[in-house]
């Protein structure tokens, strides 16, 4: 069995389900993000392992026992809260060592492990200060300091970085994979930004209105979305419909060579390809198209071709040694055909 | 900052004065050589302050007082923290009404309270007795309590607690650890501004207080009533005194500003 097992939990604020029958399985050792837009019960289901709240049905079992019904104090969690929680009225050593404290470990001994994890987030220098004369940045480790002090079976993030600005919350990302790995703790993050679940997770949880969509591998979810909302809400994507007849697929009047995809005939397939896995050829594109848009970002560039199959996003990196392409040039397309992504979502008859 | 025109600032200066004038002229009195109240710029003597030294019936009251000051104003702070976590916390449904009951004594005249109390004393047969104060003033500066413990407790960010909890502490450490000590601004202003009120009161204690326990503002009362000499200036001199050190006690240690106007840290 798995180090920390959700079976069925559902989660029912009166005729309201925030979380709907949900089953998740994180071994020892792993970083899990809950992945979703706001509001689709991620909070709530964090809040129900770490025993603020209580399920409607279903079980949590930890290590081997059945902490479903378990006061939050004897969970043994370390939590970092989204506001950070800090104590005001305690420095940021009584913050640390507080967890210590009420494990009863002796003053000496917890004033040292609190200030050894200080340091493990590079803040042995701000002991002494309250957590108001700190940024929002130091805050954020002091939190994750006194979540860790104190050897949680489990680690709950929630939207840990989310209070931070954006060059920050990447340095930040880094650290949090780097610590993470070193300390080892189990870990369950909930995120509404991809890119943080992405660059953090060993796996992602990609939930919606109170369900999980799909969980995998961060490298799975982003090439091989199960669901059209899956595909949209990790990075961009575009997607198109057609028709699949003697293994050619038919786009809005266009016909696409697909052969090496093995389709088999239906009437109505639904794609998603990438802007990244699409190119610019001259010769034998798969579609032409006029480019009505492009944005220059520093390491790529983003493009907007209106093509017969709609409007397309391309991401090209800033390394390319064709002649610069102008708003307004007709240009022509190319991808793999085995970065099609059909998304089993919309049934196709015989797939 | 809000920027300030010359006719508010006019406006705000004569309103001070009118606030303060009175205060200035009965500390001005207290100090006059004369036997009867003026100003003391042709002849100033601490004559009128010796002779509070001399009457131990004012002595006794400004004891008694106090006491009576301190032990209300605690009664007033265990009804009112249990109450303002309550109201200030949680919802649940009474909870407007509960609050306007717990704060109706500010509405009801001190006059009213003190028959009311009078006749409810009289069937109790605590009438004139220390309890029978206690349970007056208690009830009466319980409001002035509620009111500043409330807006505190509607400052702490309920994931503290969370935090605390998750970090091992059972609910009562948590309160202690946590809740309390963010709360106590709150508490330490409620009880300084319960126990004033009070200790100054009058019209409600006239009714209640018996030769046993005068309070000093109804000791006054009597004192004037026979004779109108300083001496009722040189104690009020005392007592605007000893509550310039309260809130000076108050103000440096909680911030005075934040904990009227209920400005967040
Ligand atoms: N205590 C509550 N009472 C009623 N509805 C709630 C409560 N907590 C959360 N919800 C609702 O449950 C849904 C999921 O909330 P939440 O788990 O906080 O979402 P997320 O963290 O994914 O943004 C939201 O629609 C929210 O309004
Ligand atoms: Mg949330």
């Amino acid at each position: 069995m798995s180090y920390l097992q959700l079976s069925n939990i559902s989660k029912h604020f009166d005729e309201y389900v925030a979380v709907d029958n949900i089953s998740l399985s994180v071994e020892k050792g792993e970083f899990i993000s809950l992945l979703g837009p706001s509001g689709c019960g991620k909070t709530t289901t964090l809040q129900m392992v770490a025993g603020f709240l209580n399920p409607t049905a279903g079980s949590i079992v930890l290590d081997g026992k059945n902490i479903t019904a378990m006061k939050p104090s004897e969970r043994g969690l370390g939590i970092v809260f989204q506001k950070y929680a800090l104590f005001p009225h305690m420095t940021v050593l009584e913050n640390v060592a507080f967890g210590l404290e009420m494990r009863k470990v002796g003053k000496n001994e917890r004033l040292q492990r609190a200030r050894e994890a200080l340091e493990l987030v590079h803040l042995g220098l701000f002991i002494e200060r309250y957590p108001r004369q700190l940024s929002g940045g130091q805050q954020q480790r002091v939190a994750l300091a006194r979540a860790l002090v104190i050897n949680p079976h489990l680690l709950l993030l929630d939207e840990p970085l989310s209070n931070l600005d954006a060059k920050l919350r990447e340095d930040m990302q880094l650290e949090l994979h780097d610590i993470q790995r070193r300390v080892g703790t189990t870990t369950i993050m909930v995120t509404h930004d991809q890119s943080e679940a992405l660059a953090v997770s060993d796996r992602i949880a990609v939930m919606q209105s109170g369900r999980i969509e799909q969980i995998d591998k961060p490298f799975n979810v982003y090439e091989h979305p199960k669901s059209d909302f899956v595909s949209s809400f990790l990075g961009k994507t575009n997607t198109f419909e057609g028709r699949v007849s003697h293994g050619r697929l038919q786009v809005g009047g266009q016909h696409i060579a697909v052969d090496d995809l093995k389709l088999a005939d239906s009437s109505n397939t639904r794609f998603a390809l990438r802007p990244e896995k699409i190119r610019f050829c001259s010769d034998a594109p798969k579609i032409s198209g006029k480019v009505s848009n492009r944005v220059f970002l520093g390491s790529q560039w983003i493009y907007e071709v209106q093509t017969p199959l709609g409007d397309f996003l391309i991401y090209e990196s800033n390394n390319q040694k064709h002649d610069e392409i102008q708003e307004g040039e007709t240009v022509g397309l190319s991808w793999d055909s085995q970065d099609m992504r059909l998304i089993a979502e919309e049934p196709a008859s015989h797939v | 900052m809000m920027r300030n025109s010359p006719l508010a600032l006019i406006f705000h200066a004569l309103f001070s004065i009118f606030m303060v004038a009175p205060l200035v002229v009965v500390c001005l009195v207290a100090f006059t050589d004369k036997g009867y109240l003026s100003m003391p710029f042709d002849g100033a003597s601490f004559r009128w302050f010796k002779e509070i030294l001399e009457r131990p019936e004012f002595i006794e009251a400004f004891w008694f007082s106090l006491e009576l000051g301190v032990v209300s104003a605690t009664l007033a702070l265990a009804l009112a923290i249990p109450a303002a976590l309550a109201i200030g916390r949680w919802s649940f449904p009474g909870r407007g009404a509960i609050n306007a009951f717990l704060l109706s004594p500010l509405m009801i005249p001190h006059l009213v309270l003190g028959v009311a109390f009078l006749r409810f004393f009289s069937e109790l047969n605590i009438n004139g007795t220390y309890l029978g104060l206690v349970l007056a003033h208690g009830l009466m500066i319980m409001p002035y309590a509620l009111r500043l413990v409330l807006a505190s407790t509607s400052g702490i960010d309920p994931t503290l607690e969370h935090a605390a909890q998750s970090l091992g502490a059972s609910n009562w450490t948590t309160f202690k650890r946590i809740t309390l000590p963010l709360l106590l601004p709150g508490i330490a202003s409620g009880w300084v501004l319960a126990f004033i009120t009070s200790f100054d009161e009058l019209t409600m204690s006239v009714f209640l207080a018996s030769p046993s326990t005068t309070t000093l503002p109804v000791r006054m009362y009597l004192h004037i009533e026979e004779t109108i000499d300083p001496l009722v200036a040189s104690v009020s001199a005392m007592l605007i005194l000893m509550t310039l050190i309260l809130m000076a006690l108050l103000d440096k240690f909680f911030g005075l500003e934040r904990l009227m106007v209920g400005k967040g840290h």
